[in-house]
């Protein structure tokens, strides 16, 4: 019996040891990237304050990059020429898995485990709120002494909505903006000759979205199809007139009779079929864009980037398009709200961009990083694929975002729209007046903001439904986000 | 003599068991143990998910009171107590499916697989044929319904009285499989010999079930039953894809409303304190269970 | 002919439902043979208008090698199920047949750690990863489930516990120790539940979503469930990839399926406990 017992021993024995092996070579012991942030439990080193260390040129640092999906091409060039330029500098991309919400989610995490991280990759509200939480190394004192060089005037009017504390504490190297985009033939068909334009207000393209909506199943055509499948996105409208999200006094300003407006305005419009509804494009995951290219909708309000969208679309998917666009279609600005306000007005914000850790312990190299990314790195390649902030970007180099495009097999195509689409919406870039430069807008708090798009999310279903009429409804969701605006 | 050999064998008992559970208590401590305190600690405190962990202040009980007077806590606590209606649904039709997919159907090898494919099948995909056929106009089930005279066929998603049972609907969809897999395991697992004892006595096949089938499979149904009440106590990836709690509160649970608390409007200790009081509750819940199971449970 | 007629009434039943169970893997498969544009069209199209290997071919080529991810999504899946096999049967059968003091009690404590939302294990676990420089390591992925597969464990406990204890006792009398009574009599016992753990574990490793999202950063070492978002960013859109790589990865699960039907079929007791 004792035998047999030790010949089980070592039977589990050689199975732990077997197991073990496996793992082995499965992990092809790589344990580098936990190890780096250092395997002692008291959490980070201090933020060192030394700075003679980065002014040395000839000592290799190196810099860790928090980001996600930076594994395309371009960005792989763009890495590339950084790294020629700086050859000093060592750039290490942490790359954070998939989209937008799951990476902030696992960056909070890594924040909040303490993981050396030098420069991050985010968008404005992102930045503002970890600013607040001291997370940021604020950008003004660096690029002082880079020779004062100007923020604002390398990176435009648009930096006004970029500052927290009245201090800049990241870069955008894009700025987005949203963009109308009407079908011509069509209003030509039915005999519309105002075409939209930065001075048409909404009731008009309400109006206009009503007289355009034809056919019935497979037939319709959309007289306008909004390209958010949100409700609260529909703020947006007034957001870029100076509406603001919360009262002076802090309370929610839900009451205010634009949202009313804006609301009964789109409700009436889905109620007519002009619109499709929002709680439909949710079920349906209706792209507008396509739904435009195809000529099922006759306007699209959707950001700048979509033709550069229709461009995989048609080159790569082949969805259509097949011998180019077959009508006429232009890009003008957002209509005004009512015909009292400004035209061109947007809120447009800073976009994506870079920040440096506060426990950075290279600012100067991390800030030349940030400069070439948002900069530079436009200069230096042969066509771009985003409107940067920066704004010494030339024309041509400009159009190459939308007439520039690599198909999947390799080819390039040089010239996919000809010149009046890029000049376009260069056109509408260098005229939108940003709301931020025209009104004074308190900062929200972006976890309050998010609760009171959250009760807007929930409680519009039930008005766009016609289970409560318009009054009951802003009552609902005035009183709703006065409970969550309290922290 | 004997009775030291007694206390020797208890000994050797005590070790070997402890030995056996080690490895086990080792992970437990470690991860689990930590985790606990871990977030025990900062549900006294005002913590947002962000700022320096050590910069964080005690708030003492605040956060707890400003919980149980939140509407949300409670509309959450009702939600997740409705949806235990689904419970019942959910195991009975597993076993049905499972007793049918042992012997009385033709094709059970097939019939196995495709009913665990949904709980294995992307779920995007799942959404959109989901989404599809509850289409509240275009999709099939509401044009069946308005074909026998129903005028005005629920809105689902889109309502707030529906929106409920519809989740219901997709969380028994989605995993009366994996029970059905669970549940067939075990009746395999009973000896034949009992059925053909009871053919010989002449017992109808309700009977063989009632008497022999039901009461072997007792432990796996409680499995079953403690896994689906935690289950439906913690869901909220579900709620978030499909409905984030909305039309009005209707689908709001106590797990989606930690996940926004934490990590959407940055108040992590409060979310801390909303997930120990879940904790609690599914504790308190399994607990009264365990005690019960004495009533119907036969080993 | 009841029996008949039964059968035949109740397959009738039961294939109708399946029909609406396989409907989704049905949408799937097709839409992987789908340029990605047409994926998430309304009405919602079955057939792909124009059939297309870019979805899987989006998958194999240098940029992202999915061989590697599902490689490594294997490896976490299997790693995982040798610790539940291993850990789970010897802590189910201690709380299932050995007598120590307190086991009640653990027991329940251990049951209750089921309860623990994972809100409120993420970011300790990510603190205690860390401290062991586990972080950005398969490892990560497994050794939670290898240490503690408390579900494993609950439901091969509550088979155990149902096994005859006379077994266990005549077994004991002839000298066995626990390990060999495990080892030798109750696990070929229990090869139906066994199956069914390993097929548990097996599913919830591969799919496991939010344990790769938060532990895990380079590119070599991401699983299929994390990769297969990489085609949902805005700019790197390619809904008919997302559904390549989950078709394929219904592959294994599936085999896994067939192959253990052979362990559900007829219960083994060999008749050990008479009468």
């Amino acid at each position: 019996m004792g035998k047999r017992n030790k010949v089980l021993y070592q039977v589990l024995v050689l199975l732990t040891l077997a197991a073990v092996l496996f793992v082995t070579a499965c992990s092809s012991g790589n344990k580098e990237g936990g190890s780096a942030s250092s395997a002692s439990p008291s959490g980070s080193p201090a933020s060192s304050a030394s700075d003679t260390a980065s002014k040395t040129p000839d000592k290799k640092v190196k810099l860790r990059f928090a980001a996600y999906n930076q594994d395309t091409p371009a960005i792989k060039q763009d890495l590339a020429n950084f790294a020629e330029a700086h050859p000093n500098i060592e750039v290490e991309v942490m790359n954070f898995p998939n989209d937008l919400n799951e990476y902030y989610k696992a960056l909070d995490v890594a924040i909040a485990g303490n993981e050396t991280i030098d420069v991050i990759l985010m968008q404005k509200d992102t930045a503002g709120k970890k600013a607040t939480q001291g997370i940021l190394t604020d950008l003004d004192s660096i690029a002082q002494k880079d020779n004062n060089f100007d923020i604002k005037a390398n990176y435009g009017s648009v930096m006004d909505g970029a500052k927290t504390n009245g201090k800049y504490y990241y870069i955008p190297y894009n700025i987005d903006f949203d963009v109308l985009y009407y079908n011509k033939d069509m209003f030509d068909a039915n005999g519309i000759t105002a075409y939209p334009d930065e001075n048409t207000t909404l009731k008009q393209l309400a109006d206009n979205a009503k007289k355009l909506t034809t056919g019935e199943g497979a037939n319709k055509v959309y007289g306008f199809v909004w390209g958010y499948a949100t409700y609260n996105s529909l703020l947006r409208l007034i957001e870029n007139e100076g509406w603001q999200w919360l009262k002076e006094d802090g309370t929610p300003n839900l009451e205010d009779p634009r949202v009313k407006e804006v609301f009964a305005t789109f409700k009436d419009l889905f109620d007519s079929g002009a619109v499709p509804s929002i709680a439909n494009m949710q079920l349906e995951k209706m792209n507008n864009r396509v739904v435009f290219a195809q000529k099922h909708a006759a306007m699209i309000i959707r950001n700048w980037w979509t033709p550069v969208q229709w461009n995989t679309l048609r080159y790569d998917d082949k969805l259509f398009w097949q011998n180019g666009p077959d009508f006429k279609f232009e890009a003008t600005h957002l209509p005004r709200f009512n015909d009292q306000d400004k035209p061109k007005l947007q809120f447009v914000q800073p976009g994506w961009g870079y920040g440096v850790s506060s426990k950075s312990k290279y600012p100067a190299e991390a800030w030349e990083f940030i400069k070439f990314m948002t900069a530079t790195r436009y200069e230096v390649s042969d066509a771009i694929t985003v409107i940067p902030a920066y704004t010494k970007i030339s024309d041509e180099k400009f159009a190459t975002i939308y007439n520039y495009y690599e198909k999947k097999d390799g080819t390039i195509i040089k010239d996919a729209y000809g010149p009046e689409v890029a000049a376009q919406h260069k056109k509408i870039k260098d005229e939108i007046v940003p709301t931020i430069s025209q009104f004074q807008i308190r900062p929200i708090d972006v976890g309050i903001q998010n609760a009171i798009m959250d009760v807007i999310e929930r409680e519009a279903t039930e008005y766009f439904t016609g289970k409560i009429d318009i009054d009951d409804f802003i009552k609902k969701i005035q009183a709703e986000a006065v409970k969550v605006a309290k922290k | 003599m004997q009775r030291s050999n007694f206390s020797r064998m208890a000994m050797k008992e005590n070790i070997t068991g402890y030995l056996f559970i080690l490895p086990n208590l080792i992970g437990l401590t470690v991860f689990t143990l930590f985790s606990l305190v871990f977030s025990l600690v900062i549900s006294f405190t005002n913590w947002d998910l962000v700022g320096q962990l050590k910069n964080v202040k005690f708030v003492g009980f605040d956060n707890f009171s400003a919980i149980f007077k939140d509407e949300y806590f409670w509309v959450s606590l009702w939600n997740n107590t409705w949806f235990l209606l689904a419970i019942p649904v959910n195991i009975l039709l597993a076993l049905l499916f499972a007793v049918a997919l042992n012997k009385y159907v033709f094709g059970r090898k097939s019939l196995r697989v495709i009913y665990f494919l949904p709980y294995i099948t992307n779920m995007a995909a799942i959404l959109v044929v989901w989404n599809m056929l509850f289409h509240p106009e275009k999709g099939p089930i509401n044009s069946f319904l308005r074909s026998l005279g129903i005028t005005h066929p629920p809105l689902w998603l889109l309502d707030s009285s529906w929106a409920k049972p519809n989740i219901a609907m997709f969380g028994i969809w989605t995993s009366v499989g994996f029970f059905t897999m669970i549940y067939l395991a075990a009746i395999q697992n009973i000896n034949k010999e009992l059925y053909e004892s009871a053919d010989i006595d002449g017992a109808s096949s309700r009977g063989k079930f009632v008497h022999i089938t039901f009461p072997l499979i007792s432990p796996t149904s409680f499995f079953i039953l403690i896994l689906s009440l935690i289950g439906s106590f913690q869901q909220w990836s579900n709620i978030q894809i499909m409905t984030e709690g909305g039309p009005g509160k209707s689908t709001y649970v106590l797990g989606f409303y930690i996940y926004k608390k934490g990590f959407s409007y940055y108040e992590m200790g409060y979310a801390s304190g909303v997930a120990w009081i879940l904790f609690l509750i599914i504790v308190g819940i399994m607990l009264v269970q365990w005690r019960m199971q004495k009533k119907w449970v036969h080993y | 002919m009841a029996i008949k007629l039964n059968r035949g009434l109740i397959s009738i039943m039961m294939w109708a439902i399946a029909i609406m169970m396989i409907l989704p893997f049905f949408w799937m498969l097709l839409s992987s043979f789908k340029p990605s544009g047409e994926v998430f069209t309304y009405p919602v199209q079955w057939l792909p208008k124009r059939w297309t290997l870019d979805g899987y071919q989006a998958l194999f080529d240098s940029k992202y090698n999915f061989v590697k991810f599902y490689w490594n999504t294997f490896c976490v899946a299997f790693m995982t199920i040798v610790g539940v096999v291993i850990v789970g049967s010897l802590t189910a059968y201690a709380y299932a047949k050995i007598k120590f003091v307190g086991r009640e009690v653990v027991f329940i404590l251990l049951i209750a750690t089921m309860a623990i939302p994972f809100q409120v294990i993420m970011i300790p676990k990510f603190i205690i990863l860390r401290y062991f420089g586990l972080l950005d390591t398969l490892t990560s992925q497994w050794i939670g489930a290898f240490l503690n597969p408390v579900t494993g464990i609950f439901l091969l406990r509550q088979f155990f516990k149902s096994i005859h204890d006379d077994i266990i006792e005549s077994a004991k009398i002839d000298g066995c120790t626990h390990l060999r009574i495990l080892w030798r009599i109750v696990v070929p016992m229990s090869k139906p539940v066994l199956f069914t753990v390993i097929l548990i574990y097996f599913v919830s490793a591969w799919n496991n979503y939010e344990m790769a999202l938060l532990y895990l950063r380079s590119l070599d070492k991401y699983v299929v469930s994390i990769a297969v978002k990489m085609f949902s960013a805005e700019r790197t859109l390619n809904h008919s990839a997302t559904m390549a790589a989950s078709t394929i990865s219904i592959v294994p699960l599936s085999l896994l399926l067939i192959i253990g039907q052979r362990y559900l079929i007829a219960g083994l007791t060999a008749g050990a406990v008479k009468g």
